[in-house]
């Protein structure tokens, strides 16, 4: 009978003990549960950062090819060179892009540019096109000839527009 | 007297566990607590305006005209604090003007009731074995809350400057 006894409060001890570790392993399952949760949705932020960041990044690099680039420093644009390619036909299908546009931001000015008021214009489009949805930019340094005071290279903030299949 | 030894053990096991597991959460919200709340998240955005503001030819010539200064070159004259531009402009004056403008015309959404709230620049002159210098200190708005930015880097023999920028959220 004793036996008997002590044979069930251990089992009543093993149940316990069973039933105390499911409730840990279950706390814990909830914990990394709402952690997977939460990180997942950081995930998918991180990743449509990512793309863009990618986006600009490619941008950039279009800055930087032969067409685009200025001898004055690295990454800058030569406003004069892609002054020229905006009325050169043969240069819209170059880079399989739907919309390729260069911003001047600072300093302030406004309009297309045109021969007439080239350099104190706001904008140079290479590649227009009404429906490019949401194109990716990014910071660049225009640079010009600036024929006062005996000529020199003057350089400016501007931002680069593209968007398209050129890009993916 | 057994029996309630044994009660007694079985508690002290319940809060010990209780115990454990609390330390647990508490390290696991103070990780992302922490992780939410970075010092300064790196923005490429920031950094390529940075790059392309260094390029920038300001108005200071300081040996003859046409020998603009870009801002980079002007940050450094800034420091050396040796000599005057041309038109009699302090190189530190004409440099804190052409980067207020150039964030201000990059950056116009900076408002109290727009997503970015204000930024803060900063120009650190540093060398090794000794103590930073400020350059410049721009700022606008309400700096205390999430922060995203970047830093360039510019040579000044024998240290380096650091020209920082960052946008608060």
């Amino acid at each position: 009978m004793t036996w008997i006894a002590s044979s069930s409060k251990g089992q009543l001890k093993i149940q316990q003990m069973a039933f105390v570790l499911m409730a840990i392993i279950f706390f814990f399952a909830l914990v990394a549960i709402l952690y997977i949760i939460i990180s997942l949705g950081s995930l998918k932020e991180k990743a449509v950062s990512l793309q863009e960041d990618e986006a600009k990044e490619l941008v950039r690099k279009l800055a930087s090819t032969p067409e685009f680039a200025s001898s004055a420093c690295s990454n800058c644009i030569d406003l004069d060179k892609v002054f020229v390619l905006k009325f050169r036909n043969s240069y819209k299908k170059f880079w399989n892009l739907d919309f390729l546009q260069i911003e001047k931001i600072f300093p302030l000015s406004k309009g297309e540019c045109e021969k007439s008021n080239y350099p104190q214009c706001s904008k140079i489009t290479i590649i227009p096109q009404e429906e490019f949805g949401s194109p990716s930019s990014s910071f660049v340094s225009l640079c010009h000839f600036e024929p006062q005071k005996g000529g020199y290279v003057k350089c400016e903030l501007g931002r680069i527009y593209a968007s398209g299949k050129g890009l993916k | 007297m057994i029996k309630t030894r044994k009660a007694q053990e079985e508690i002290v096991g319940f809060v010990l566990i209780v115990v454990i597991v609390s330390v647990m959460i508490v390290i696991f919200l103070g990780f992302s607590i922490r992780n939410n709340n970075t010092p300064a998240q790196e923005s490429k955005d920031v950094y390529r305006f940075l790059e392309s503001s260094m390029q920038y030819t300001t108005d200071c010539a300081i040996s003859y005209e046409p020998a603009y200064l870009n801002l980079g070159d002007l940050i450094r004259e800034c420091y050396k604090d040796a000599s005057l531009c041309i038109s009699e402009k302090q190189p530190c004056a004409v440099a804190k003007e052409t980067l207020k403008a150039l964030i201000d015309s990059a950056f116009p959404q900076i408002s109290p009731e727009s997503s970015i709230k204000g930024y803060e620049y900063k120009s650190i002159y540093s060398r090794e074995n000794a103590s930073q210098e400020e350059i410049i200190f721009l700022s606008k708005g309400n700096c205390s809350q999430s922060i995203r930015g970047a830093e360039v880097l510019i040579p000044s023999y024998p240290g380096t400057i650091s020209n920082s920028l960052n946008l608060c959220y």
